[in-house]
């Protein structure tokens, strides 16, 4: 391959990291929900170099369960830029790394130099990849190891491929739970394979039903306590049934298309079309293994949606490049072969058109929706003007933040697993922000010994109300910090038994 | 004969590790409700406390431990290899169906029954055959027996042990046997329907708890199978075989550790026993009400009757905070007094002021007889005023 080609890709690369970092560091901040766990995860290994395994803040105190190897690399390169900094540049370094995988999955697939550089550019544009790109989760880190490890499979027979596959497994199963979304993927490849007799490397089901049991068994031996405490209730994370819904959504098919890019979409379902009907590519086929994988679990609620796109969308995107290597061998056989370089321009602009301001408008959101200056003010304050052992009441998706940036103990936050009482906790969490009546949410307060009560936009949204109902008793809920449109009550009164 | 021997000697060890455990942490000797009731049957023909526990305990590791014996010649006459048979017996020693044995006598009774009959009923003198197929229609009877004291329901996770299940089969056997029905299936035509019956046995042994020990055999015989086919067929890569079956190997062993933990951590533990050993002095004579889970324990370890309930009266004394209708439910069972464990208060209520807790808190009718842990209480039916509500 000519070494400006890599450049190419190298720039383009460069440039999506560029951009994403713009908007990254656009606000101090991050997304509320997991982030501000993985920050505060992140900052004690760096302090005392072990994860917190009994978190005494989150549920009022409760155990922690979950794989530490995005904590790590965060805590890692903490040590030079500081844990924030370090969050931001990691997360959107993998999205950089994906593309170069994308591009060399392509390229080792199809030796078509336009094709590659192509779903390249269309992997740095994927519209769900830019809402993350203020977040802090292992997701991406697990989908750039994941769509590695299919690369390192594409050439299994090799033996460095081999060896960095099984390094490759090993680094994935520790650092994210979607390890088994890949393996399930191969799993379906091998039947798909099978099935359409497509040729295949000799010793590759090996490596497949290795790799099953071995991420079967790493799982049971990391989460030994969680699989005994909820069964196969740990597919859906112990969420409560209230909120369940709002986790796994079914999405529309249109929905699907804006998440994941128009022409990859399209170009996607052509290559599996054709290569259920007439081709049979062992490349093609691992992705469309992936994907059918990936589709199965999101039709069937088993993965949340927006995991689901992502890890369709990288794939759609390699498959984008085999549609565009075939539409250029057709043209190589027509008069159109003149045209290849004006055909791979208007394709470009064709990409660039329909991705990257979706891509943009989701990166825009993701920061729009992050937490706000005057909500970390709220938070730093009370840090610094509360009690230590006090307990904070919020909305759901701040739980992680109070704990990370306010250092106090909330009532509930997103980490479900492990925890008997989440329900009750949440239905606790909503009559305290929505109802109107005293009588109700004072109990309330007092069984989780709660002393302050953050209301923010959020808690607006959630009881749609503008001035929670509380604050016309101003003796028993007095405001003790306001700024804009966030405010900290303090619990003043308690009931009384007769 | 030597390894047959020796395999039998192995699943002494291995069956009797969890309660050498447990008295080496403290706890009481028998874990469960089943054991005790064969110590008690001990204790009517003669034997003393603890002697009547350890010959339960005892019992229970010998014929465990000859079933493994006599499987070892049974499996040989399913024209099984040295090898595979090896593999089964193995798989069959760290089922946990298998362990739990020494928990439920009547299971280890059972094992021992179906190794018989299977030996047997593939010997070539027709005598043995029809005493082969009169022993395995006795463990028939057996089993449905049991089946008809326990709750019947299709649930995966309530049957594998690594996934939170008391008794059950270990997912990795479940793979070994998926391996071993795939080469079955393969190899002839005439293991069709063998495969397919295995297949139906452990998926009816879902639905049905009784059925997993026998279940638990056919895995460990189709898992042998699989496992024995994983070490002898040609691999591409000699690293990936070697780990495959190292994983194999932890799999199994994890299954049967986790099993093991329950054992060891199953009630009760030695905080209850003392208690309810104390009340033996304090109880009035007549029946005691409880949760039914301890009703053995406190025949046991109380020496008082316990009280069964319907449905219908169970809610009336349990849930309802009418003196009224809690009093003539036990003035109608001649229940004395109510021995309430920690764990009732959050299996039965949810709040410290619910049902019958708040009687116990507001009425004269009952007077506290310990305030420990376990809470007893005694009845008095002079004082009743069924006005006092």
């Amino acid at each position: 391959m000519k070494r400006r080609v890599l450049w190419g890709v190298g720039l383009i690369a460069l440039a999506v990291l560029t951009l994403r970092l713009l908007f990254a560091f656009s606000t101090p901040e991050f997304a509320v929900d997991q982030s501000y766990a993985h920050l505060r995860q992140a900052q004690v290994i760096k302090d005392t170099g072990f994860p917190i395994s009994e978190d005494t803040l989150s549920f009022g105190g409760s155990g922690s369960l979950f794989p530490p190897g995005i904590d790590y690399l965060i805590a890692g390169l903490g040590f030079i830029t500081g844990i924030p900094i370090s969050a931001k540049i990691l997360q959107n370094l993998f999205a950089f790394a994906l593309i170069l995988i994308v591009f060399a999955y392509a390229w080792t697939a199809t030796r078509h130099v336009r094709a590659s550089v192509l779903a390249a550019l269309a992997a740095g544009f994927i519209p769900i990849l830019w809402h993350d790109v203020v977040s802090v989760s292992s997701n991406l880190l697990g989908v750039t190891l994941g769509f590695f490890l299919l690369l390192c499979f594409l050439r299994v027979k090799e033996r460095f491929w081999r060896r960095s596959f099984l390094i490759c497994l090993v680094l994935l199963s520790l650092a994210s739970p979607i390890a088994g979304i890949f393996i399930l993927g191969l799993l379906v490849y091998l039947l798909l394979a099978s099935l359409a007799d497509v040729p295949r490397p000799k010793g590759e089901g090996e490596i497949i039903f290795f790799s099953f049991l071995f991420v079967l068994w790493l799982s049971f031996v990391l989460f030994k306590k969680v699989f005994v405490t909820h069964g196969l209730g740990i597919l859906w994370q112990n969420i409560p049934p209230d909120i369940l819904a709002t986790y796994f959504t079914q999405i529309s098919v249109p929905d699907a298309v804006v998440a994941v890019g128009v022409i990859p979409f399209i170009a996607g379902i052509y290559i599996i079309y054709r290569h259920i009907f007439k081709e049979r590519m062992r490349e093609v086929y691992i992705i469309m293994g992936i994907a059918l994988a990936t589709g199965g679990l999101v039709w069937a609620r088993l993965i949340r949606p927006d995991l689901g796109l992502m890890i369709l969308g990288i794939s759609l995107v390699i498959l984008f490049a085999f549609a565009v290597q075939q539409l250029f061998s057709y043209f190589d056989r027509t008069k159109f072969f003149r045209y290849a370089s004006q055909t791979a321009t208007v394709l470009v602009f064709l990409v660039l058109l329909l991705s990257a301001p979706l891509a943009l408008s989701s990166a825009r959101t993701a920061v729009g929706q992050s937490l706000t200056l005057s909500e970390r003010d709220a938070l730093l304050w009370i840090d610094s003007n509360t009690e230590n052992t006090a307990v904070i009441a919020a909305t759901l998706d701040e739980g992680h933040a109070i704990t990370a940036l306010a250092n106090r103990a909330n009532i509930a936050d997103t980490n479900f697993l492990l925890k008997t009482d989440a329900a009750e906790r949440l239905g606790d969490i909503n009559t305290i922000i929505t109802s109107p009546f005293e009588s109700e949410i004072v109990p309330l307060l007092q069984r989780y010994d709660s002393d302050y009560i953050l209301w923010t936009d959020r808690a607006r949204t959630l009881s749609g109300k503008d001035i929670p109902s509380f604050e016309m008793d101003e003796d028993c809920f007095p405001v003790a910090f306001s700024s804009d449109s966030v405010k900290v009550y303090s619990v003043a009164c308690e009931l009384e038994e007769s | 004969m030597r390894k047959p021997f020796f395999f039998s000697l192995i699943a002494a060890v291995i069956v009797i590790i969890p309660i050498i455990a447990r008295v080496l942490l403290g706890q009481p000797l028998l874990p469960g409700t089943d054991s005790y009731l064969v110590a008690s049957l001990f204790e009517i023909i003669g034997l003393s406390r603890p002697f009547s526990a350890w010959f339960a305990v005892i019992l229970s590791t010998i014929i465990l431990s000859i079933s493994i014996y006599i499987s070892h010649f049974a499996f040989k006459k399913l024209h099984l290899s040295k090898g595979q048979v090896d593999a089964t017996i193995v798989l069959l020693i760290l089922s946990p169906a298998f362990l739990a044995g020494i928990l439920i006598p009547l299971h280890a009774l059972e094992m021992l029954l179906i190794s018989i009959g299977v030996l047997l009923i593939y010997s070539k003198k027709n005598k043995r055959r029809y005493m082969g197929i009169s022993i395995l229609i006795i463990t028939a009877v057996l089993i449905i027996w049991e089946t008809a004291n326990q709750t019947l329901g299709f649930s995966i996770a309530r049957s594998i042990v690594d996934l939170g299940a008391a008794r059950g089969y270990g997912l990795f056997a479940i793979i070994a046997a998926a391996v071993g029905a795939s080469v079955m299936w393969k190899n002839k035509a005439r293991n069709y329907f063998i495969t397919l019956g295995i297949l139906a046995l452990v998926l009816l042994s879902f639905a049905v708890p009784a059925l997993i020990l026998p279940g638990s055999i056919a895995v460990a015989v189709v898992g042998g199978l699989g496992f024995a086919r994983l070490r002898t067929r040609k691999w591409n890569f000699q690293l990936v075989r070697m780990m495959s079956i190292i994983l194999f190997a932890c799999g199994i062993l994890f299954s049967t550790i986790t099993f093991m933990t329950f054992e060891i951590r199953s009630p009760p533990n030695l905080e209850l026993v003392t208690a309810l050993s104390e009340l033996r002095f304090q109880l009035p004579d007549g029946f005691v009400a409880s949760a039914p889970e301890n009703e053995i324990w406190i025949n046991y370890w109380s020496l008082r009757p316990f009280a069964d309930l319907s449905e219908s009266e169970f809610d009336a004394l349990w849930h309802s905070r009418n003196l009224a209708n809690t009093s003539e439910v036990i003035i109608f069972n001649g229940i004395e007094s109510i021995v309430i464990t920690p764990d009732m208060r959050s299996i039965i209520w949810t709040g410290d002021d619910e049902g019958l807790l708040f009687i116990l808190q507001n009425s004269r009718a009952f007077e506290q007889i310990t305030e420990s842990n376990v809470q007893a209480w005694r009845f008095k039916p002079i004082e009743l005023n069924l006005t006092d509500q």
